[in-house]
């Protein structure tokens, strides 16, 4: 019986030893192994980079090096490098291991102080993915490690989507709007999408308006910006959303539709919530071939309502209360209940079909923004105008540097420095000036050469006063004597 | 009584003239002594160099600062003629004799020199010139009275000159009437010289 024990337990240990062991492996297989080092070098426009291949196994500092030395530099021989876009370096590195084969993970180094250019690190297959990690730099080497799903050649790419959960909220998060007719998203309550979220229509919209709201105590600035369909940012701005728990408006407003995508961002995740989204194309498409879930009441209830008149609001603004929801109310109970009627917490919005979480409590699910009917908002009843101008009406910066600040610098600086050469110019030639002197030894005067010639011969008249004319006088005579003759 | 002070070799030469001033400047940099000093001055910087001429003229102005009057006494009073009014036993101290001079030709000389001077150390050889005035005086009466001569009348005055430095001719000017005070006052008198001063400052010729 002992004996028995001895072997079940000396069985029991070998298993956890190798289970430990095969744990330590799989972290390591899971953590893959390098391949392919590539150094993500800003060229070209702002979004453009170049991989240039740095290493293998590990970063090849002479080729890292040469990489920088490639970089155009200042007049004082540092490198010029771009702001930091980590979002678009991460996006270069999923492209790059999405083309490899070979990558099954990669690892993103951002760029440090002894390291002005990020690299990333291709991974053979990762089984086991990794938190996605955005942790602040330490400009020591600490990577910051993005899964990815391993790539299978010859497969039609999927469709990204991000997950989104209750439990995950302060993920950048992505939703589709299906529609192809103008219309409005909602979101009611803790549905509200937290910042950083983006909207991405299938059909590009020439104005979008996104009423967010702040979450916490402090008003809270808001990036907005604007994507065409090809994911590039065309527009970007920002607006202060004070916490007053209202709800503000955001717009971007393009000339034709051109907006693809538009995507909220705050410094703190979750700062601002987003309740909905409206968007307006400027050219009306044609309704949608393929009935949505809910088609009947969709189609019964919805109207093709404009959203109101696209207006600037900026913090002091709020907009008030929303109105009660009656006519389409009224004719979405007619037509047919709405599935999964979930109360709303906000009066305004019980009526009214709103994206929601499925109902079997999955935590994460792909939500798809169907058409939601849109309230009867009387004020808002307008007909649709075209965007006259391709003026993209977004808050900006509460301080915007007047452009001619840095002419009058430049000026300043320019009649400074010309002031100052001259006044250095003039002293300079003062100073070398007295420096040579010139002394009058003689003029010559003491020691002239002077002569008189005439050919005439000299006369003279002697004038002799024998009395002086006072007032007494009885006469005054005055003797005139000839040269030569007797007095 | 006008001033007969404001007239000086620098009107008598045109001195203030930028033509002929430009044109002294050249002929001074053909001489020898200017040559000299700039190629001593070679390592000193430009605007020295091109200082020097500018330099000499302005020193040289001062010399010619000699007013014309000046020149007519200093000739009138080499009169040997005149010598005889100091004999107070001939014509006493409250006599007045008017002196007639007639037509007569004055020559002046006088040489003034300049030292170029950097960082308080002469450079170069010393710059001489020679000043040469030729007045021709129609006619001159001199008021002589204890020995001393008070004023003059003056008839027409022309006169023509030089300013030389080596064999360069620096300034020149024509035979060109001078208009000068008809009378001349000299306020206490310009004592006439015994004749022991004569023979150390000129020698004079009588016709």
């Amino acid at each position: 019986m002992a004996e028995h024990l001895r072997g079940v337990f000396w069985v029991c240990l070998a298993a956890v030893l190798s289970a430990l062991s095969l744990a330590y492996a799989a972290d390591d297989t899971a953590q893959g192994s390098d391949f392919l080092v590539l150094a993500i070098k800003p060229e070209g426009d702002v979004k453009d980079y170049r991989m240039v291949p740095v290493g293998e196994q590990a970063v090849d500092h002479v080729q890292y090096r040469d990489v920088v030395n490639s970089m155009p530099r200042s007049l004082f021989g540092g490198v010029i490098v771009r702001p930091h876009d980590e979002r678009a370096e991460l996006a270069q590195c999923r492209t790059a291991c999405a083309a490899n084969a070979k990558c099954g993970n990669f690892t993103y180094v951002r760029p440090g102080k002894d390291r002005p250019i990020g690299v990333c690190h291709l991974r053979r297959v990762a089984e086991k993915p990794a938190d996605v990690a955005v942790e602040k730099p330490n400009y020591a080497d600490t990577p910051v490690t993005i899964a990815m799903a391993p790539v299978v050649e010859n497969e039609a790419p999927k469709p990204e989507v991000v997950f989104v959960s209750p439990a995950v909220r302060n993920e950048h998060k992505l939703i589709n709007v299906d529609s192809r007719r103008n219309g409005r998203s909602l979101f009611a309550g803790e549905q509200s999408p937290g910042a950083p979220i983006t909207f991405r229509f299938n059909e590009p919209v020439a104005t979008a308006k996104a009423e967010v709201r702040a979450t916490g105590k402090d008003r809270v600035w808001a990036n907005i910006e604007a994507l065409d369909v090809n994911g590039r940012v065309f527009k970007r701005s920002g607006t202060w959303i004070a916490s007053d728990g209202d709800a503000h408006q955001v717009l971007v407003r393009t000339e034709s539709d051109r907006i693809g995508a538009v995507r909220i961002t705050t410094r703190d995740p979750g700062a601002v919530r987003v309740d909905g989204i409206d968007f307006v194309r400027a050219a009306p498409t044609l309704a949608e071939a393929t009935p949505v879930e809910t088609a009947e009441a969709i189609d019964a209830a919805e109207a093709d309502i404009p959203p109101p008149e696209p207006e600037f609001t900026a913090e002091a603004f709020p907009l008030p209360a929303r109105a009660q929801a009656r006519m389409q109310t009224k004719d979405v109970a007619e037509s047919a209940p709405p599935p999964q009627d979930q109360p709303v917490e906000q009066a305004p919005t019980q009526h009214v079909t709103v994206a929601e979480l499925p109902a079997d409590g999955s935590q994460d699910a792909t939500i798809t923004i169907p058409i939601a009917p849109a309230e009867a908002q009387p004020v808002e009843a307008q007909p649709v105008e075209a965007v006259p101008t391709a003026i993209a009406e977004t808050t900006t910066h509460p301080l915007q540097q007047p452009p001619e600040l840095p002419l009058l610098a430049a000026a300043g600086a320019a009649v400074f420095l010309l002031g100052g050469a001259g006044l250095y110019r003039h002293n300079y030639r003062r100073r070398t000036l007295a420096r040579l002197t010139t002394n009058i030894l003689t003029d010559g005067r003491s020691r002239p050469t002077v002569s008189l010639t005439t050919d005439e011969p000299d006369m003279s008249l002697r004038f002799a006063v024998r009395a002086h004319a006072t007032v007494s006088a009885r006469q005054t005579t005055i003797t005139i004597t000839p040269d030569g003759a007797a007095a | 009584m006008t001033s007969q002070n404001d007239l000086t070799l620098l009107q008598f030469f045109d001195f203030e003239d930028a033509k002929a001033r430009k044109e002294g400047l050249n002929a001074l940099y053909g001489t020898a002594v200017m040559r000299g000093t700039q190629a001593l001055l070679s390592t000193a910087p430009s605007l020295l160099q091109n200082q020097i001429a500018l330099s000499v003229m302005e020193a040289l102005k001062g010399a010619l600062a000699v007013p014309l009057v000046d020149v007519l006494t200093s000739a009138w009073t080499t009169r040997r003629e005149l010598k005889q009014y100091l004999d107070r036993s001939k014509f006493p101290r409250e006599e007045l004799i008017d002196h007639a001079l007639g037509k007569h030709e004055i020559q002046s000389t006088h040489r003034p020199k300049l030292q170029i001077m950097l960082d308080q150390s002469p450079i170069g050889a010393e710059f001489e010139f020679a000043v040469n005035v030729a007045l021709n005086v129609e006619a001159a009466i001199l008021r002589i009275h204890d020995g001393r001569i008070m004023h003059a009348q003056l008839g027409k005055v022309s006169g023509l000159g030089s300013v030389k430095c080596e064999e360069a001719t620096l300034f020149a000017r024509a035979n060109k009437p001078i208009v000068l005070p008809q009378t001349l006052s000299f306020g206490q008198g310009i004592a006439v010289p015994w004749p022991k001063e004569l023979a150390l400052t000129s020698s004079a010729t009588a016709a």
